[in-house]
C-alpha cells in the first residue's frame, strides 16, 4: 500500500468457519513511524459507530459515519456544520460526477483497478491474520 | 467507451439489483449524465422492487441483453459472479464501473484485472464513501495547512450487529468468503487514506515526531 506497511493486525472470527469476523485490531505504519490505528468489534447492545480521526500538531479531525465532520484543537471535537439530511446522494453525485470524468478520460478521483487491487490485497492481508 | 456517449447521457446497464444495485439507479436516474434504462438480476423481486423504483427503467431478460444495450455496465452483483459479466461487458466495448471488491479474492481479482487490461475500455471501482462531504473538507484542510503535520489515524468501527439492519438482504454480507466489515466498511477509509494522504504521509517521512 504505497507509504503504508502492516505491521500487525488480530483478526477475530467466530466459532461457525463460514461466518465473517467479529473484532479487529490492526496497526500501519509509514516508513518513519506513522500509525493507521484500526479498532473494530461487533456485538453489544449500541449505535453503530464509525470514525475516522486524523490527527495533526495544530487540530485534529473527525469524520463520523462519513458524513459528519467535527474539529479538535485539543478540547473536545466540535461539528463544524449541521450534517447534510441525505449525505449519501452527496456521496453518489460526486462519485457520478468523477464517472463522467472517468469516461471524458479526464482527471478524476475514482479508485483504477490497480488502486482497489492493492486496498484488497491491504484488506485480505488484515483479515488473514488471525488471534 | 462508444464514442457517441461521450457527448450525451450514458446508457447504462445495472446488472445486480440488491441494495447497491437499487441506490445507485436512483441517483443515476437523478443525474443528467447517465441513463440507467437496462437492468437485470436473476431475483424476481429485486426486478420488481427496482421497477417501482425507477418505472422508466426496463427489466431485460439477461444479463446479456442488458450489457449489449448499453454504454456503461455497472456491476453491483456479488464478487462471486462479477467477472463473466464484466468481461463480457468489457469484450462489448462497454465501459465499467465495479463494486469492490472486484473478484472475490485475490487470485480471481488478479485475474480478472488482467482479462480487462486486455480491452482498451475505462474501468473504475466505486469507493463510494471516500467522495463525500466532510472527508473532501477534510481534505482540503489538510491541504491548506491547518491541522499542522499529520501524526497519524484512528479508525474505529463498532456494531451491534453484521450485517447491520439495512443491510439484511444482502446475505452474503455476513460470511467470511466475500462478506464482513473489514471488505465493506475499513476498505473505503484506506482507500480514502491512501489515495488522498498518501503523499502527504510521505511529505511528513521527513518530519520528527519524537
Amino acid at each position: 500500500l504505497g507509504p503504508l506497511s502492516l505491521i500487525s493486525a488480530h483478526t477475530t472470527y467466530p466459532d461457525d468457519p463460514s461466518l465473517c469476523e467479529t473484532a479487529v485490531l490492526a496497526r500501519l505504519e509509514s516508513k518513519t513511524g506513522q500509525a493507521v490505528s484500526i479498532l473494530a468489534t461487533i456485538g453489544g447492545v449500541q449505535p453503530d459507530r464509525q470514525e475516522f480521526i486524523v490527527k495533526g500538531t495544530k487540530s485534529s479531525r473527525r469524520v463520523t459515519d462519513f458524513h459528519k465532520d467535527a474539529i479538535s484543537d485539543g478540547g473536545a471535537f466540535i461539528a463544524l456544520r449541521e450534517p447534510p439530511k441525505d449525505p449519501r446522494a452527496i456521496s453518489l453525485k460526486a462519485q457520478l460526477d468523477d464517472l463522467s470524468l472517468h469516461l471524458a478520460a479526464k482527471p478524476n478521483r475514482l479508485a483504477t483497478m490497480e488502486e482497489a487491487f492493492r486496498i484488497q490485497t491491504l484488506v485480505e492481508s488484515i483479515l488473514a491474520k488471525t488471534l | 467507451l462508444k464514442k457517441e456517449a461521450a457527448i450525451m447521457a450514458v446508457k447504462v446497464a445495472i446488472i445486480g439489483l440488491g441494495i447497491m444495485g437499487q441506490r445507485m439507479l436512483t441517483h443515476m436516474r437523478r443525474h443528467q449524465n447517465f441513463e440507467p434504462d437496462y437492468l437485470w438480476d436473476p431475483d424476481e423481486s429485486a426486478c420488481h422492487q427496482a421497477l417501482i423504483l425507477d418505472p422508466q427503467s426496463k427489466i431485460m431478460d439477461s444479463a446479456n441483453d442488458a450489457i449489449s444495450e448499453a454504454d456503461l455496465v455497472y456491476l453491483a452483483c456479488p464478487p462471486a459472479v462479477r467477472e463473466p459479466y464484466a468481461l463480457a461487458a468489457a469484450a462489448a466495448g462497454n465501459a465499467l464501473f465495479l463494486e469492490k471488491p472486484f473478484g472475490i479474492n485475490l487470485d480471481d481479482s488478479a485475474k480478472l484485472m488482467a482479462g480487462l487490461q486486455t480491452y482498451n475500455v475505462p474501468v473504475a471501482v466505486n469507493f463510494t464513501q471516500a467522495s463525500g462531504a466532510a472527508l473532501t473538507d477534510l481534505l482540503a484542510a489538510k491541504d491548506r495547512g491547518d491541522m499542522g503535520y499529520l501524526l497519524g489515524v484512528d479508525i474505529i468501527l463498532t456494531y451491534p450487529a453484521w450485517p447491520r439492519q439495512w443491510q439484511k438482504g444482502a446475505d452474503w454480507l455476513r460470511f467470511r468468503a466475500e462478506g464482513g466489515m473489514t471488505r465493506e466498511v475499513i476498505s473505503h477509509f484506506l482507500f480514502f487514506h491512501r489515495t488522498r494522504f498518501g503523499a502527504f504521509i510521505t511529505y511528513i517521512g521527513t518530519y520528527d515526531i519524537s
